[in-house]
């Protein structure tokens, strides 16, 4: 089995390249896109560029020529234009005019398909889904180097992609998470806006053939929002978006060798998984924050029986209040929560019984002083 | 084929029947999302649930659309408590787990169905119905499917109607509802049960990625119209059903022309022309913008 699958990566280790290579590009752009709150419109995205793809394959008659990812990386733009164009009416909110658009734009593309291009090379479902595995089949010749075209286009994008990042940088983070103030500084954020979603749309159109339209989404979005639930800096988002990709990618072609199922679709799946651990293990993540609200319940139990103590220290029916066998219908808990709590107290040395009632020690005085200070006064 | 007599012919009318009470029911229970600020939900359940179908083809080896819808309904829940879950515990905006969850949800799917693909134990049983839920096939509809279709609509409509009052209160102020005593627990669960369950039945007919503007559309271009929400739930109705009639007579009358796209087309053709003409549209908001003018 080992064997075998150590000669099934030998003969495609091509795939994992071109799997990585994508991924990256994708994870660069896709940071972005989600500071900005594009995640879904970059989801349209990856939708209509199936009718660019469509039209331009109507005008060129070649599935490989590069004018495809032109015109279709141009109907990414015109999507965003549409939806810009629609919610700024405000008859609709952005959400919804995603919503109409997209599925627009791609009933036309299904349209145009069935209808015109059944017979073609066309197939709709390796556009949808891809299949990296046939990637490498399509080759270009590159100073005497046989190259698989999707690696040499992929590792361009990636080379447009940074080097956007990097002459825009300071542009780009003042209008993603200021941009009011990028406006009084001189930027145009619309400019910076349309340039950052060609670029999207473009990585995308250039993905679909690795990676199926769909599934582009996964490549943009997950790697990026895991990345941002740990990182508080935007180079480092970056930067651990990338990692968390390439680990994807890798995981994702070992494990769908292995099970011999779809590559693309596995890294999703493997995204997806390491997306959900990072939310439940990170610093802030659903179990830190389980574990503190536990702690800060038992603390909240303590601090209430030490004020209630404190409170009726002088009181006439101190009998009643503090009695030990009373004192829990008192505070209206249940006697065996009560008998925690305190117990718990007494091995701190806060509390002590004395003639069958509570009382509180030096260090509990203190205490009851200092919760008196910042709760009561 | 004349083109008025496609009108009775039997398959038009089961495809007719069928796509017209779904687009009816997504129509009325789409403005329940769309006014709650959560139209792309619908686009992320009905992505997320493409593993469901495969799953239950896989453990119940048959293409039964009920058994098919069902895992359809499961998967779709359990994205709905993922997202749900993860929004409540992480800074993340709520679109970016929108996506994430559709695509991770959509991979497995993918996994899901090339593993069958490539497994000898599958061949035997066909799965040729598994490639319609992308895409959604509706000229194959079966007189069964329709039966199924008629009757989640009637329950989700109805449950619309019993729970009218309180939906109204929760959508357009959930604290409100929350004071006045209503449990929003249960009206979420209504809402939450009806538009799963209309979009599990939707999958087949408009396809996964084409679901959610079956619930979106009408009830934009019904806000366009008016101001009750009685009667935009009802305009949405109306008018995803007439545009599914249309679709389907489209699809019916002309060669190779999908179902579920010209139904999509017509409906967003009509929110579009609403968008312009209707008492809320652009037209009239201009003119409202010049009398303003002239006054000053």
């Amino acid at each position: 089995m080992l064997l075998n699958m150590y000669e099934l990566f030998l003969s495609s280790y091509w795939s994992l390249l071109i799997l990585i290579v994508t991924s990256i590009a994708c994870a660069i752009i896709g940071t972005f896109l989600v500071l900005r709150n594009l995640s879904m419109v970059s989801d349209a995205i990856s939708h209509t560029i199936l009718l660019g793809i469509v039209l331009a394959f109507f005008i060129t008659r070649d599935i490989s020529s590069p004018l495809l990812i032109i015109g279709a990386g141009l109907f990414g733009v015109i999507t965003i234009f549409f939806t810009e164009v629609l919610s700024s009416t405000g008859l609709v909110k952005s959400d919804d005019s995603v919503g109409i658009v997209f599925p627009l734009f791609f009933s036309i593309a299904v349209l145009l398909i069935t209808k015109y291009a059944r017979n073609t090379h066309l197939d709709i479902d390796i556009i949808l889904t891809g299949e990296v595995i046939l990637a490498p089949l399509n080759t270009f010749d590159i100073f005497g180097y046989e190259l698989p075209k999707a690696f040499v286009q992929m590792s361009i994008i990636i080379i447009l992609n940074l080097i956007f990042v990097a002459v825009y940088y300071k542009e780009l983070k003042i209008t993603t998470f200021d941009k009011e103030f990028s406006i009084i500084a001189g930027f145009s954020p619309i400019l910076l806006f349309y340039s950052l979603m060609t670029l999207a749309s473009v990585t995308a159109v250039v993905a679909f053939d690795a990676v199926g339209a769909i599934l582009v989404i996964s490549f943009l979005i997950t790697p990026p929002a895991s990345s941002y639930l740990i990182t508080k800096n935007l180079n480092k988002t970056i930067i651990v978006a990338v990692i968390y990709s390439i680990f994807n990618s890798i995981v994702g072609y070992m494990l769908a060798i292995m099970y011999n199922v779809s590559i693309s679709g596995m890294t999703a799946t493997v995204a997806g998984i390491t997306f959900l651990l990072t939310v439940v293990f990170n610093k802030n993540g659903i179990i830190t924050s389980c574990i503190l609200r536990y702690k800060r319940r038992k603390k909240m139990f303590e601090d209430l029986l030490i004020v209630h103590i404190g409170n009726h220290l002088k009181d006439k029916e101190i009998d009643s209040e503090l009695g030990t066998n009373s004192i829990y219908l008192h505070l209206n808990w249940k006697e065996e929560d009560f008998l925690k709590v305190a117990r718990k107290l007494e091995v701190k040395k806060d509390i002590f019984v004395e003639n069958n009632r509570y009382k509180l020690t030096e260090n509990g005085l203190k205490r009851y002083e200092e919760l008196y200070k910042t709760y009561i006064m | 084929m004349n083109n008025l007599s496609i009108f009775t012919t039997y398959i038009f009318l089961i495809i007719a029947t069928g796509t017209c009470l779904l687009a009816i029911a997504a129509g009325a229970v789409g403005c329940i999302t769309v006014l709650k600020g959560e139209s792309l939900i619908g686009d992320a359940i009905g992505h997320a649930s493409f593993p469901g179908v495969v799953l239950a083809f896989i453990i119940f080896l048959q293409r039964d659309p009920i058994i098919l819808s069902l895992g359809a309904l499961v998967c779709g829940i359990l994205a709905y408590i993922v997202i749900q879950v993860v929004a409540k515990n992480s800074k993340l905006h709520f679109d970016a787990i929108l996506a994430v969850v559709l695509s991770s949800f959509f991979g497995l799917g993918m996994v899901l169905k090339s593993y069958i693909q490539g497994n000898p134990m599958y061949v035997r049983v066909s799965q040729a119905g598994l490639q319609h839920y992308i895409f959604g096939q509706a000229s194959y509809m079966l007189e069964s499917e329709v039966k199924l279709i008629f009757f989640i609509a009637l329950i989700s409509i109805s449950l619309i109607i019993i729970f009218f009052k309180e939906i109204k209160v929760f959508i357009f102020d959930e604290t409100h509802s929350r004071l006045i005593g209503l449990n929003s627990k249960i009206i979420h669960f209504v809402i939450l049960i009806t538009t799963m369950s209309i979009i599990a039945i939707g999958l087949k007919v408009v396809g996964i990625i084409l679901i959610s503007s079956l619930l979106i559309v009408p009830a934009i271009t019904a806000i366009q119209w008016s101001n009750k929400f009685s009667i935009v739930m009802i305009i949405s109705g109306v008018m995803g059903g007439f545009s599914a009639v249309v679709g389907t007579y489209i699809s019916t009358a002309y060669e190779r022309m999908s179902t579920g796209p010209s139904i999509i087309l017509v409906m967003t053709l009509i929110s579009f022309v609403s968008l312009i003409i209707a008492p809320h549209g652009i037209v009239n908001q201009m003119r409202f913008k010049k009398n303003h003018k002239e006054k000053n």
